[in-house]
């Protein structure tokens, strides 16, 4: 097997390795409470988290990251809400719509002004749940009379959640995107070298900008869960999930340095977050633990990382940093 | 990647002489006089220099991460995580229970530094993780509710108390000041942070111990961030798992709008109390003007973003297609695009 198969092949294992070994571990000490249908609600759960996780891929591909989703998603779930309120069940545009223009002033800044992504979307994260609070007046915006999105938040085809069957959709899409599309190789072709890819025709702005749309975008998509759950649209939405979606596109094996990633991993590893602090649930920690166990997570994550690279740098002495 | 310097770059050092957030400060100053009348208040002022001295250490402390190309979230959680230490050990005496939250702030910024450093772990992954799990472990030590402090002199001594005529938080971030300039004037590890911040292979290469360095800023950080927790410990007078999440966004906002990169291998006092004095007179711009919580996040992320927009005005004709990764120098792409 050659190094580099080889390598692909560590970074993909560690998000099953770790879904599977949570699987064992907590139906071992849970027991019948862990059963085919708590797995089935646990992917139901996991939709948002994994929409906004495959945004972040798309991002993290590009080199860059994206900080702001959870404020997002905050204030595309307020104005969903608002919007439903005032114009009716077409009112649920406004979620997408809103996370699109966040992610494309994102891109913008970054790809056009060359802003660094993280003080870029350090600001729209700061922006967006300002304005979040700002046009719900500081609490929770109820939709009046029935919630247009309630079947994505507890629907279900069969026994299988319709949050499930969109996100394993979504995931599909992303991947043919990704795979198939121009502007998808391009997204990879501008991770790997934005200098060749730009010496080689491709639009890195136009390309960035994609990019960080995609991530807004899912955000937006992520909030219409969030509506369906609560009933209506909190500005305090969605605290943290940045981090979770970083947390799950590490597991899933993507190269924080940009260029290595694949949507099908950073679904498991979507499933691995949202499975572990559903295990953790059922075993009585408290949340502040399980906010122990994320961050572990993520450095543990980052160290695997780094092991793997160690493994790649150690045929190719050019590589690295000193 | 080697810089050319062309055109422009002479004018590019000259504007960067003087951060544009020296302009916006000075704007500031002008505007919040002529519409907020208690403005220039001298209780206004004392008040907003109080609530700046510890954004001003955690800046400073942030300048310091920065300067090698690194980022520091997790500041929010070590505070909160000195505040509950330093309340549940009271029972040991006011200076025992700081010295043990000083130390255990010091203690996540060498966890830090060592993952940054020794793994090479992206900055902004590790001190995320660092801000979470801190968050849990200082909520789980006191429940998740905040603990009072039993009533005492010498506890408030710090945030309340003055020197003569001058408020504690004030001297101390004076003090902070002064020991950040010398440490990256005068000091060899200071000047080692600056040549790594421009270019780690280069630093490496002249035998610059790059990794030790790197986790001394971080370290070096904590201790700055250590005086701030002391002060707002002292100021909440109680442990909160929830002390001040914001902390490490205002002090990097702080940085960003002195005119700091955030890529490194820039930084300075003066640059530092520029950006914490715009961010201190934003929050109270609009507490004076009466607005709501709310325009003070939009005001912050906006002024971070066009504050650093605005230093890259100049510069805007260069192809600038993505932002180096966090880590490592900018890379400039000018030597390579294709003679027109």
């Amino acid at each position: 097997m050659t190094p580099p198969s080889l390598r692909a092949l560590a970074r993909n294992a560690v998000a099953v390795i770790c879904l599977v070994g949570t699987f064992l571990y907590f139906s071992s000490t849970v027991g019948d409470a862990f059963d085919i249908d708590n797995l089935l609600n646990v992917g139901g759960q996991a939709a948002p988290l994994g929409l906004v996780a495959l945004g972040q891929l798309t991002v993290v591909l590009t080199g860059g990251f994206d900080i702001s989703v959870g404020s997002i998603a905050a204030l595309s779930a307020v104005t969903t809400a608002l919007s439903v309120g005032a114009v009716g069940p077409v009112g649920v545009l406004a979620g997408p719509l809103t996370g699109l223009a966040c992610g494309v002033v994102n891109g913008v800044v970054i790809g056009r002004f060359g802003i660094q992504p993280i003080v870029a979307t350090l600001g729209m994260l700061s922006v967006a749940r300002g304005l979040a609070t700002l046009i719900s007046g500081e609490r929770a915006v109820i939709i009046e009379g029935e919630n247009p999105l309630a079947d994505l938040g507890y629907g279900s085809v069969g026994a299988v959640p319709i949050g499930l069957l969109v996100l394993l959709a979504l995931t599909g899409v992303l991947a043919l995107v990704l795979r198939r599309l121009r502007i998808g190789r391009r997204v990879y072709m501008i991770g790997s070298n934005p200098d060749g890819a730009r010496l080689g025709g491709v639009s890195v702005i136009r390309t960035t900008v994609f990019a960080y749309a995609v991530s807004g975008l899912s955000a937006g998509m992520a909030a219409l869960f969030f509506v369906g759950r609560a009933g209506g649209g909190l500005p305090t939405e969605a605290n943290g999930l940045e981090l979770q979606a970083i947390a799950a596109v590490v597991v899933g094996g993507a190269a924080l340095t940009g260029a290595v990633g694949r949507p099908l991993f950073v679904l498991i590893g979507a499933l691995f977050i949202q499975l572990l602090s559903n295990g953790l649930n059922l075993t009585g920690t408290s949340p502040f633990e399980q906010e122990i166990a994320l961050g572990a997570v993520l450095v543990a994550a980052g160290l695997l990382d780094f092991a793997i690279r160690r493994v790649a740098t150690a045929n190719n002495p050019l590589r690295g940093t000193p | 990647m080697t810089a050319t310097a062309g055109p422009g770059h002479r004018l590019v050092d000259r504007l960067s002489g003087v951060p544009a957030g020296a302009y916006v400060l000075l704007a500031m100053v002008v505007g919040l006089s002529a519409f907020a009348p208690r403005f220039l208040d001298a209780t206004n002022l004392t008040n907003v220099s109080r609530v700046a001295a510890v954004l001003a250490l955690a800046a400073c402390g942030q300048a310091v991460v920065v300067l090698v190309g690194g980022i520091d979230l997790s500041v929010g959680s070590s505070v909160a995580l000195m505040s509950v230490v330093v309340v549940l050990n009271i029972d040991r005496g006011t200076v025992v229970a700081m010295t043990m939250g000083v130390a255990a702030t010091v203690t996540v910024g060498a966890v830090n530094g060592l993952l940054v450093s020794r793994f090479d772990l992206p900055p902004f992954l590790v001190t995320l993780g660092t801000l979470t799990g801190l968050h849990g472990l200082a909520s789980v030590l006191v429940g998740g509710i905040p603990v009072e402090a039993p009533p005492g002199g010498s506890f408030s001594w710090p945030s309340s108390g003055s020197i003569g005529p001058f408020p504690v938080p004030v001297v101390l971030a004076v003090a902070g000041f002064g020991v950040l300039a010398l440490l990256l004037r005068g000091t060899v590890l200071g000047r080692t942070w600056f040549l790594i911040g421009a270019n780690r292979r280069a630093a490496a290469a002249a035998g610059v111990h790059v990794r030790r360095s790197i986790f001394f800023a971080y370290v070096v950080g904590a201790l700055f961030v250590a005086v701030a927790g002391v002060l707002l410990t002292s100021r909440v007078h109680s442990g909160q798992p929830n002390l001040f999440p914001s902390l490490p966004f205002e002090a990097i906002a702080a940085c960003a709008i002195g005119g700091q990169p955030l890529t490194g291998g820039v930084a300075g006092a003066a640059r530092v109390l520029i950006g914490v004095l715009v961010v201190a007179l934003a929050d109270n711009g609009v507490q004076l003007l009466d607005l709501s919580s709310s325009v003070q996040l939009i005001t912050i992320g906006a002024l971070t973003v066009l504050a650093v927009l605005a230093q890259r005005m100049p510069v805007r004709r260069r192809p600038t297609g993505r932002a180096a990764p966090t880590g490592q120098p900018a890379t400039d792409g000018a030597t390579l695009e294709p003679a027109p």
